[in-house]
């Protein structure tokens, strides 16, 4: 029962850790290297308080916010496929345009006096219930998708071989534009759920360096919807438990710093775990992940 | 009636200028203009007239301030160069340069010198003693500063173990790349955000300094005035950085081009195949080539606390560190160098000019009123839309667009 009641009180902090994740996960699994992930939770944490502060409406501005991210992922989608172009450069160069875009629209909103006009919102019981539902929807969905359907194994083999998927009739930039739409909304979707239901406002800095944990937790969780979910568990256990901690380790010098510092140290151990042990053959990664797929135009 | 179509093709001829691929003269020339004109127009948006964004930029190439980033930005382009020509992404320059300065920050203030408390009626004596300097005069618990060595055997000290932290740093990726295949441009980024809560987590406990401000601020001590580095005249460079900077570029220049070693980490970037097929150890190459980028970015880092901050303060957000963001706008430099060491102090100029010019920008921002175009924004935009036209510009060397039938 205890243990149930601890599940809801981490049902936030699971959801968007979770979703960004997942994302992560589809966008990966076609083969692209999502290092942009980080940037585009930070600059979606920021337009979804913007969002927010303009509708009024969490909704609707969490919608918004999932449109805009999928469509940043569609641009991903295009620029690295269609294009002779490196994952890593583009992924980075995308990152820190969007930590100053995420500034500069961020700003202005939290400056704003309509930010006082945002209903107010508690964290219940049903929300959290109903949050603990979507994950494990979400989880079994997008399992189901990758596994058992036909987008599912396109997506598989764009991301383990793209140019056999390209000989046998598979188009591999409508496929990855498909998984990065997919992947981007959740991820566009976590980051207004970690502002809304987390942070619930934004200063500068405000959710720069939460994708680098989700990717983490992807990796970790060997980039399979399932098995993520416990990884994303253990996170949101120490994000949101921390200050509880620190009360008991406080005495011992531990400080709210360390925390911090811990769950990046966290995300490398898991990395370090699933590297090193069996763990890595079971769940490889895709073949082409982070290769230039560009086909040479033959026929001019 | 057939569909027009835009198709990108492999070059079949490559113009050339002086011998050499004349796109890729022009791509990196190319993406400063357009990325200059980007950023002029996001600024426009956000009510920067055109004018004002124009003259803070040229503004930057000739300020006195620019000559500082300049030596630092080498330094790191360095540091970043040997790396990225052996295929070695390291994007944890941040972190190194961090680690760095907790090291010289520890040397400086804990072992170089030490903060004492002293009665008020004591301040006279302290205040005649050649090797003291009162930092805090408050009435009730002042605070002196003494010195323990010779300042010239602190401030070596302060950039050797400021080094060394940064290098030891830089071997975690290195050694998780080379025995457990984790990719290191996640892992050293992830390492940035290890070393920015580490370092406030020192600050706040141990290295917390006695004066006032130091135990409000959640602050270390001001480092005592003999182990600073003397700024340059007229500049704010120190001659310690033109030092560093410059033997770090000459060193990178003859390990990279004149060393078996220079030459089997460009083998590494280039046909790390081959490496092995001649019978290499690949992993010590990956850990030679972090070791010695993180010590690099280590020394970076003690002069970013010895020349210009003198203290270490809690970073309140992770987007502005104390390091500036100098270890990502570094990867701009390489990258514009095409990653040819020799180019890195020509684009560390015109990098280290826009990077100037993004602090006037801020001041003069700040002054017409725009309060919530912050520093970091401007910076952010500026590395980042240049980086990304260069990307993708760069693949018109060897690629053309063509419009087909």
């Amino acid at each position: 029962m205890e243990i149930l009641v601890a599940l809801l009180g981490v049902a936030p902090a699971l959801t968007y850790l979770y979703m960004a994740s997942l994302g992560n996960t589809v966008v990966e699994r076609s083969g692209i290297l999502n290092l942009a992930i980080d940037g585009a939770f930070a600059f979606g944490s920021s337009i979804a308080y913007a969002y927010l502060v303009q509708l009024l409406n969490p909704v609707y501005s969490a919608v918004a916010t999932m449109l805009t991210i999928a469509a940043l992922g569609l641009l991903i989608a295009v620029a690295t496929t269609w294009l002779p172009l490196s994952h890593g450069a583009v992924g980075l160069s995308l990152m820190l345009i969007l930590y100053g875009l995420a500034s500069y629209i961020g700003y202005p909103a939290a400056l704003s006096e309509r930010g006082s006009k945002i209903p107010a919102y508690t964290n219940d019981l049903v929300v959290n219930i109903a949050l603990l539902a979507t994950v494990a929807l979400l989880a079994l969905a997008i399992n189901y998708i990758i596994y058992r359907t036909k987008l599912g194994a396109t997506i598989r083999a764009v991301g383990e071989d793209p140019n056999a998927a390209s000989i046998l009739g598979i188009s591999v930039l409508r496929t990855r534009i498909l998984a990065s739409l997919i992947g981007y909304s959740l991820i566009g979707l976590g980051s207004a759920l970690y502002i809304f239901l987390d942070i619930r406002t934004w200063q500068e800095g405000s959710g720069v360096g939460v994708g680098w944990i989700a990717m983490s937790i992807s990796l970790a969780g060997g980039r399979h919807p399932l098995a993520s979910v416990l990884v994303a568990l253990v996170f949101s256990y120490i994000i949101q438990y921390r200050y509880v901690l620190i009360g008991y380790l406080g005495v011992y010098g531990i400080t709210v710093y360390a925390f911090n510092a811990l769950q990046y140290v966290i995300a490398i151990v898991s990395m370090i775990i699933f590297s090193a042990t069996p763990l890595k053959r079971i769940f490889a990664q895709p073949k082409a992940l982070g290769k230039p797929f560009f086909r040479e135009e033959r026929s001019v | 009636m057939r569909v027009m179509r835009i198709v990108i093709v492999r070059r079949s001829r490559v113009p050339t200028l002086w011998g050499r691929n004349a796109i890729l003269i022009l791509v990196p020339i190319l993406s400063i203009a357009l990325g200059i004109l980007a950023c002029m127009l996001i600024f426009y948006v956000a009510g920067v007239s055109p004018w004002i964004f124009l003259n803070e930029v040229s503004a930057g190439f000739t300020s006195p301030q620019m000559v500082r980033y300049f030596f630092l930005l080498t330094a790191l382009g360095t540091a970043l160069a040997i790396a990225f020509r052996a295929s070695i992404w390291n994007i944890g320059a941040e972190g190194q340069m961090i680690l760095g300065m907790i090291g010289a920050g520890f040397i400086g203030l804990f072992v170089a010198s030490k903060t004492i408390y002293v009665k008020p009626g004591e301040l006279s004596i302290y205040e005649n003693m050649p090797s003291a300097v009162v930092i805090d005069r408050s009435p009730v618990n002042p605070v002196v500063s003494i010195l323990n060595m010779d300042p010239l055997l602190g401030q070596i000290l302060m950039i050797l173990v400021g080094s060394f932290f940064g290098a030891l740093w830089a071997l975690i990726p290195a050694f998780l790349r080379a025995y457990f295949g984790i990719n290191e441009a996640a892992s050293t980024l992830i390492m940035n955000y290890v070393a920015y809560h580490l370092y406030n987590h020192m600050i706040s406990t141990i290295f917390r300094g006695l004066s006032v401000q130091a135990k409000q601020f959640f602050r270390t001590d001001i480092l005592h005035e003999d182990l600073r580095f003397q700024p340059i005249p007229g500049y704010t460079v120190t001659y310690e950085e033109v030092v560093l900077a410059t033997l770090f570029f000459l060193a990178g220049v003859v390990l990279l081009g004149y060393t078996s070693a220079g030459l089997r980490l460009k083998v590494m970037g280039s046909n790390p195949h081959l490496l092995r097929v001649i019978g290499i150890n690949e992993r010590k190459y990956i850990l030679l080539v972090l070791l010695l980028s993180g010590f690099v970015s280590g020394a970076v880092g003690a002069s970013i606390f010895a020349g210009i901050t003198y203290k270490l303060e809690t970073i309140k957000t992770v987007v502005s560190p104390p390091t500036m963001n100098l270890g990502y706008t570094a990867v701009l430099v390489v990258l514009l160098s095409l990653l040819d060491l020799r180019l890195v102090p020509v684009f560390a100029w015109i990098v280290a000019s826009l990077f100037q010019a993004g602090v006037l920008l801020e001041i003069e921002i700040k002054r017409l009123g725009i309060l919530w175009l912050t520093g970091a924004s401007i910076q952010y935009l500026l590395i980042g839309t240049v980086l990304m036209i260069f990307v993708l510009t760069r693949i018109l060397a060897e690629y053309e667009v063509r419009v087909v039938r």
